[in-house]
């Protein structure tokens, strides 16, 4: 990972983990990010995190009823929060 | 980096109410509907405890977890109808022919004035003073803009003499040019 995709794990992790085992759409995952780090994160890096971030195991994927996908902290996405702080 | 975080969860087991939601979250619509309409009834909360052992395995040993249970459920559920919401802008903002960036800023802008306006405060006044920063930027660029131009009509005579001049090379043109609109670089 590079200090870039570092940095974006960690509000990632922390904001799905507030929802103390609920589920996010991307758009409210990138707005907590944005919220935290300041300033815009484009989408494309954003994207590339979430898709290491899952292959990891660090969060789970699953399609929305609708459209786009809903994303919420694994075991092991939460155990590598508390490496992280 | 990613050798130190390993993620390590071993001898860890989730608590019943872990294993609760995380069951609720693979439940169909239907399922989920008639678990609700049991949460409404009247039955009680020891009864419903027993339900929910016997359907789902998931043994609750006291109400309060329960409860906790369905306070957590109140929420969720608010942020699925979010996100029925933002999937409904989402659709109207691509009709638009906003994709990429430009997308994803209007959906974040239209989710944060939602939750100003249902009282979330903190993520609502963000987005206020998030807008409020870039009206106060572009009125700023306008401004840049303008004085430019000023500059730029003020100076051409000056300016016409800079660019045909053929013994500067191009990085002394653009500095010559510059010092001519805008003076000295500060210090």
């Amino acid at each position: 990972m590079t200090k870039r995709q570092i940095k974006l794990t960690k509000p990632v992790l922390d904001f799905l983990h507030s929802l103390d085992g609920g589920q996010s759409g991307d758009v409210q995952i990138h707005a907590a990010v944005n919220e935290t780090l300041g300033g815009y994160t484009p989408l494309t890096e954003l994207n590339e995190v979430l898709e290491l971030l899952d292959r990891n195991g660090w969060i789970l994927t699953v399609g929305s009823r609708f459209k786009g996908s809903l994303r919420s902290l694994t075991d092991a996405g939460a155990a590598v929060r508390l490496e992280m702080r | 980096m990613s050798a130190k975080l390993r993620g390590d969860t071993a001898g860890k087991t989730p608590s019943e109410l872990t294993r609760f939601k995380r069951l609720w979250l693979t439940l169909d619509e239907a399922a989920r509907d008639s678990w609700r309409a049991c949460f409404a009834s009247e039955l009680t909360q020891p009864r419903i405890r027993e339900e929910v052992k016997r359907k789902l395995r998931i043994n609750l040993v006291d109400d309060k977890q329960l409860t906790v249970f369905r306070q957590w459920l109140v929420k969720q559920d608010a942020r699925d109808e979010e996100q029925q919401l933002t999937d409904q802008d989402e659709a109207e903002l691509i009709a638009q022919g906003l994709t990429g960036d430009a997308l994803r800023k209007a959906l974040i802008e239209k989710i944060q004035r939602r939750a100003y306006l249902q009282g979330d405060a903190k993520t609502g006044l963000a987005a206020v003073d998030r807008a409020q920063r870039e009206v106060v930027t572009e009125l700023d660029r306008n401004k840049f803009e303008f004085d430019a131009a000023k500059a730029c009509l003020a100076k051409l005579p000056e300016l016409k003499a800079i660019a045909s001049n053929k013994q500067l090379s191009e990085d002394e043109r653009l500095e010559q040019a510059r010092l001519a609109l805008f003076g000295s670089a500060p210090q």
